[in-house]
């Protein structure tokens, strides 16, 4: 992968995979996505360990959306790790999930989930969803500019 | 004797009025010459042997008892005292009646002193024999009553010394009557000073009744009582002592011990059976759920694929493969719906209801403004009534008001103009809400249809629907202890009514949101 990664996409399920690439691509929003088949594969990505170990810490992913129901280690275990995370805390989450449940929905923000979106049966409406929390989260929303991004005293030690 | 011309008309009449006296009497009366014959006679002793007057005087007077010598010893005894009293004989009468009597006799003499015979008067004491013997009996008769019986009896002197036992009390006791009689009955029982005040308590206040006590056998078993006692007094109102009849209880108790214990056991077993019960309807709402949930990740692939085939593919597929494609747009879309109303289903069976106070006008009309814009284009009159304050879960009312009035507007929809109505009326002194519509009703004979899942009594060319909204509908109405209906005519429209609050279906929580737990 040779850009940047706009959304780290948490998702194990290949048929989900490809209706959101699809939706995604087809409205331009993402020039870069990268999909994580697990809990695991998603942890390994932003915290450039394992198989991305050789991975640059500097470009983090713009957005995540997370599905909750996932091998290996669940959602909620990567939400957790994310947010509890100095460097890692301020990428939004996005739930994007199949559940409805009320524990969930707490849960999730709780753990400082930014969104929770059950994904809906009708693609029609899924594409909508799908596109709309890109186009917020990417073009609508402000985030901090880059070179903020990370522990300052980290960053003020790398740069001398 | 034969001056009597020479008697004046008062002798006369004195003599008559004596000769009254003596036919008068119920006691035979006869007068005996010392020779032993009967020289007078009264009207009772006519009767008494059923001989003639005639008869009888100038016969010797001991034939007519049973024992002759008898009476001419009582005769003999006459002459050698003066008089007897109370002398036993017995008549007998000419037919062989006989009649027990009494006899009081003297002689009697001449003004000279002379004894001119005796004078005899019996009484007749058959009756009174009769019910001596009787007493007797009777005597008997108790006495066989009260060692007949097994309750063990004692009487009681105001000393508290046993005056008399039955055998059953001997056998209670395992002492002998002999050694029972005039000991203190006290020594008898487990807790003397109980018994000591149970005694005490008759004389407070003239008996007890139920009085629980335990009686000792000598071979150290114990008999447990129920002692009801009474004071007896004698004729004259003199306290005698204490009457008391104990119970042997062993068995009841026995009894009692062993329904308690299964009561227990199943009180034990009811929670038991309970809980399993809960933890079935948990595990099955949760099934119910994540079946639902599961179901919708390959609907949403389904649709998502088929419409990308249709957008991608479409203008070059056949008429008939786009036709295809469609339906199976149309089957995903109504099993998306089905797969949410299921899941609303199971998500209000396991609400819990959390009451408030609300007025049901206002929540009512938030349904109805959120159902103005599907009625677009068409012409609805609204009439929304004054409804009750009720205490319910507005949340889950809310949902009841948008179910039952969406309904409503979509079955009112072949008509130019549809009237939908929400009032209250009073039925056994509580609130019924109704929502009546003048839609294309349903037939009454499938009214029972009307509140299962997936039931539906119209065709979904007609009107739409999963058939789970009257179902979730009954639910929230069951969890808040009340009850739903429906009165309706084919193509007239339809009402249904609901009551909400305690009813006899039970408690809001417990087994009405039990009955409702049927997915």
């Amino acid at each position: 992968m040779t850009g940047q990664v706009e959304i780290l996409l948490v998702e194990d399920n290949p048929d989900d995979v490809e209706l959101t690439l699809h939706a995604l691509r087809k409205e331009n929003l993402a020039n870069s996505i990268q999909v994580a088949r697990d809990g695991e594969e998603a942890l390994e990505f932003l915290f450039c360990n394992g198989t991305h170990a050789g991975r640059c810490f500097e470009r983090p992913p713009r957005l995540i959306l997370l599905d909750l129901k996932l091998p290996k280690v669940d959602g909620m275990e990567v939400l957790k790790r994310v947010k509890a995370d100095e460097r890692t805390k301020i990428i939004p989450v996005v739930i994007l999930t199949s559940s409805k449940e009320e524990r969930d929905l707490v849960n999730g923000y709780n753990l400082g989930a930014n969104s929770y979106i059950q994904k809906p049966v009708d693609f029609d409406q899924f594409r909508d969803t799908v596109k709309a929390v890109g186009l917020y989260w990417l073009v609508t929303n402000q985030p901090p500019e880059p070179n903020g991004f990370g522990h300052p005293a980290v960053q003020v030690t790398a740069a001398k | 004797m034969g001056a009597a011309p020479q008697l004046s008309t008062e002798q006369r009449q004195a003599s008559q009025y004596a000769r009254s006296l003596i036919e008068a009497s119920l006691d035979p009366l006869v007068t005996i010459s010392p020779e032993g014959k009967i020289t007078d006679v009264n009207e009772a002793t006519i009767k008494v042997t059923g001989m003639p007057r005639a008869q009888l005087i100038g016969t010797d007077f001991s034939n007519y008892f049973t024992e002759p010598d008898k009476a001419r010893e009582g005769y003999r005894q006459v002459f050698e005292k003066g008089f007897v009293t109370d002398y036993p004989l017995t008549i007998r009468h000419k037919d062989r009646r006989l009649v027990d009597v009494l006899y009081n006799a003297s002689v009697y003499r001449d003004v000279n002193g002379n004894v001119l015979g005796v004078f005899a008067a019996a009484r007749d004491v058959t009756e009174r024999k009769r019910a001596e013997e009787k007493l007797h009996k009777a005597s008997l008769y108790a006495r066989n009553l009260l060692e007949a019986s097994l309750d063990p009896l004692v009487t009681i002197s105001r000393e508290g010394k046993i005056t008399d036992v039955n055998r059953a009390t001997e056998t209670a006791t395992g002492v002998s009557r002999e050694r029972l009689i005039g000991s203190d009955f006290s020594d008898y029982f487990t807790q003397p000073e109980k018994a000591q005040q149970g005694y005490e308590q008759v004389f407070a206040r003239g008996s007890v009744r139920d009085y629980a006590l335990a009686i000792r056998h000598t071979s150290g078993s114990v008999t447990d009582v129920l002692y009801n006692a009474a004071l007896f007094k004698t004729e004259e109102g003199e306290i005698e002592g204490v009457f008391a009849a104990a119970r042997d209880v062993t068995e009841r108790k026995h009894a009692e011990e062993e329904v308690r214990r299964l009561n227990d056991e199943l009180e034990q077993r009811v929670i038991q059976r309970t809980a399993q019960l809960e933890a079935a309807n948990k595990e099955l709402e949760a099934f119910t759920y994540s079946v639902s949930h599961d179901l919708r990740a390959p609907l949403r692939h389904i649709s998502g694929f088929s419409k990308l085939l249709t957008e991608e593919y479409g203008s070059n597929l056949p008429t008939d493969a786009q036709h295809h494609l469609q339906r199976i747009q149309e089957g995903t879309r109504r099993m998306g719906l089905l797969v949410d109303d299921l899941l609303n289903l199971g998500r209000v069976g396991r609400h819990e209801v959390r009451l408030q106070v609300t007025g049901l006008t206002s929540v009512a009309n938030e349904a109805v403004a959120e159902l103005k814009a599907d009625c677009e284009g068409r012409q609805v009159e609204w009439k929304i009534g004054s409804l009750p304050f009720v205490e319910c879960d507005p949340a889950l009312m809310r949902q009841v008001f948008q179910n039952l009035l969406s309904n409503a507007v979509k079955f009112t929809r072949p008509r130019s103009q549809a009237v939908i109505e929400v009032g209250q009326r009073e039925q056994e002194g509580r609130p019924v809400v109704f929502v009546r519509d003048n839609g294309v009703g349903f037939n009454m004979k499938y009214s029972d249809k009307l509140f299962g899942v997936f039931q539906r009594l119209h065709r979904p060319e007609d009107f739409e629907g999963t058939g789970v909204g009257l179902a979730t509908v009954q639910r929230i109405v069951q969890k808040h202890g009340g009850r739903i209906w429906a009165e309706a005519e084919l193509d007239k429209g339809a009402t249904f009514y609901f009551t909400l609050g305690a009813s006899e279906e039970g408690e809001p929580k417990t087994k009405a949101a039990m009955a409702g737990d049927r997915v």
